[in-house]
């Protein structure tokens, strides 16, 4: 199978206020192909935060090349971008980053509406993603009526939604009980069984561990990877 | 780009999520809009109001007014000139004494003085006026009778009542026969005046009293005239009637102590003068929409601010800057527009509501100001904001606590 996402020689640096400067990525090659549930583990600060902005498009390396499915991303402007990551990437959130006062259904279709979808499909679409992560019933409820764990499960119906390459989660069940967090890693892991692409960045090893391969990072550098 | 639609709607959810907030912010343009619509209409209808008075006047009838008035001449220093007329009944024989074209001439004395009688008193317009003036303007005796050239030549203390008037002091009664009093001087009622003119602006044209122009001037005090009406005999030659005007009353009066209008220039003076107050109200009012733009932007920067994750996670789900651009500039201009729509509404409301009092006319270009004001007032003060929201940084945004 090809690689989905490539990277080569990514360096990450950041200039602070003062001009000191701070690379938070010294060099990384890493390859993911399509199927893969990976995780990313290290201690905050390794770089695991911007190696997961660099593989979603969120952010572009100083050095290095990114290519997605064919995309040499350096290349792109932040419109093209935008329309790619759109396409390509589904982001699961801590946080969950849920629209407030807005029922579930149109949280999900959200990414529909910047892909230019109508609304009768947008509409059918957040119906069957709702159905997958088990929330179909709940579809009218506000965020604030919904518990954490369901809160979590709707954020990863609308990662769902454009059907993506690659669903990146970041710390998903940083904001859970353990009870909640388990449900979330097994839909995880549900969802790559079905043929999803998933990339999970944690601190915790034992929810690392539920992946098929785990990425260690230290100092902007990947120490591990197996 | 996304359609407009979608960004409209996508504008609408989000202000609905806050509609306290939303029409608060809109109070500003509201209050603007229809200040606009509701000054701009009172000064269109006190425009239209004179216009009408003075059109009543017909076209052929020529003004003499003491000082200067027109384009060069203002309100004021007519009104002083009025207390200085050096206008008498002398001028009045000379032009009639002109011959055709010139027609009636008719001289007019107005001041103000107490009416009582039994007990009851009014303050009111007293017009001393010859009775070529009463024709000229077809005044008419609704009950008994007018005062004749008879009564003029001896300033006999008679007076017609107008309708108002003899209501107020009279009630039912008939007052014809009766004696009142005006000033310090007793005069006898010979005939109440047909109704006439239209009412507004809280004042009564029918209340007031007409009597022999030298009645008049015994009672105020004075020998000379306030203003002088001559009838053209038609329309075509009232230039030559001013013409003619002109050269006579020129050989005994300085050319700043008498003016010489026809009823066409008169209403474009007042009416020129009427426009600028119009426009002057409409300025001020205008002014409140800026303050309303500015409430609009201060809150639009907060929107941002407070929605920054909000802002982050559509850039993260795939919105282009410029949807991110146009959602908060329609935003904005959506607050503008509905609070410009809802302020028409309410101007033209209490345009409607005053009409019963004052005469109000809703302009169509007001309105259309107005709308195009608040788009514009939504587009410049929403623009700000709205590049601050497109240019955030997806991942700081997302940060952001």
């Amino acid at each position: 199978m090809t690689s989905l996402i490539t990277l080569s020689k990514v360096v990450k640096t950041y200039k602070l206020d003062g001009g000191v400067e701070v690379q938070a990525l010294r060099g990384i090659d890493l390859k993911i192909k399509g199927g893969e549930f990976v995780a990313i583990i290290g201690p905050s600060g390794s770089g695991k935060s911007t190696l997961m902005h660099i593989i979603g498009i969120l952010d572009k390396p100083t050095s290095g090349t990114v290519v997605l499915e064919d995309h040499n991303i350096a290349e792109l402007s932040e419109e093209k971008l935008a329309a790619l990551r759109n396409k390509h990437i589904g982001f699961v959130f801590q946080a969950f980053n849920l629209l407030p006062r807005t029922t579930a259904l149109e949280n999900v279709e959200l990414p529909l509406i910047y892909s230019g979808v109508p609304v009768r499909e947008r509409k059918k679409r957040a119906e069957e993603v709702l159905n997958i992560v088990g929330l179909i019933d709940r579809g009218g409820h506000t965020p604030s009526q919904l518990s954490g764990g369901q809160q979590q499960r709707v954020a990863i119906a609308r990662a769902l939604i454009t059907k993506p390459s690659l669903i990146l989660a970041d710390e998903p069940t940083g904001n859970l009980d353990s009870k909640a967090g388990e449900e979330i890693i097994n839909l995880l892991k549900d969802l790559n069984k079905k043929g999803n692409t998933i990339v999970m960045v944690t601190h915790e090893l034992e929810i690392a561990q539920e992946a098929k391969r785990i990425i260690q990072m230290r100092d902007g550098q990947i120490v591990s990877d197996k | 780009m996304i359609p407009i639609t979608e960004i409209l709607k996508l504008s609408i959810q989000s202000l609905m999520r806050n509609k306290s907030r939303s029409l608060l912010t809109m109070l500003g343009i509201i209050i603007g809009v229809s200040a606009v619509i509701l000054l701009v209409s009172i000064g269109q209808g006190l425009q239209t109001y004179i216009t009408k008075q003075f059109e009543s006047l017909g076209a052929n009838v020529v003004m003499v007014m003491p000082g200067k008035f027109g384009s060069g001449g203002s309100f004021a220093t007519t009104a002083n000139s009025m207390m200085v007329s050096k206008l008498s009944l002398n001028d009045v024989d000379k032009i009639s004494r002109l011959g055709p074209p010139v027609g009636l001439v008719a001289a007019s004395l107005e001041s103000t003085a107490n009416v009582s009688y039994a007990g009851k008193s009014k303050y009111v317009n007293i017009g001393g006026y010859s009775s070529a003036y009463l024709k000229m303007m077809n005044l008419t005796a609704a009950t008994g009778v007018m005062y004749t050239d008879a009564d003029d030549r001896a300033s006999k203390n008679v007076v017609d009542l107008g309708q108002s008037l003899a209501t107020k002091l009279f009630g039912s009664m008939n007052p014809v026969g009766k004696s009142v009093t005006i000033g310090s001087q007793k005069f006898r009622v010979i005939g109440v005046l047909n109704k006439f003119g239209a009412s507004g602006f809280g004042v009564d044209v029918n209340e007031f009293a007409a009597m022999p122009l030298t009645t008049a001037q015994k009672l105020l005090g004075t020998k000379s005239i306030q203003s002088i009406g001559v009838q053209a005999k038609d329309k075509n030659s009232v230039p030559t009637v001013i013409n003619m005007v002109k050269k006579e009353l020129g050989k005994r009066l300085k050319a700043d102590d008498f003016s010489v209008i026809d009823s066409a220039n008169l209403i474009q003076t007042i009416n020129q003068v009427l426009g600028a107050l119009t426009l002057a109200l409409g300025g001020i009012a205008a002014i409140s929409l800026l303050v309303g733009g500015v409430g609009i932007m201060n809150i639009m920067l907060v929107s941002v601010t407070e929605r920054t994750r909000e802002i982050g996670l559509r850039k993260a789900v795939g919105a282009k800057p410029s949807d991110i651009l146009y959602q908060f500039l329609i935003e904005a201009v959506v607050l503008s527009l509905g609070g410009g729509l809802i302020g028409v509404i309410l101007g033209s409301l209490g345009a409607l509501a005053m009409s019963s009092f004052i005469e109000t006319t809703v302009t169509w270009w007001s309105v259309l100001l107005s709308f195009g004001v608040s788009a514009a007032v939504g587009i410049i003060f929403g623009v700000a904001p709205a590049a601050r929201a497109s240019k955030l940084n997806p991942i700081e945004a997302l940060k952001y606590e």
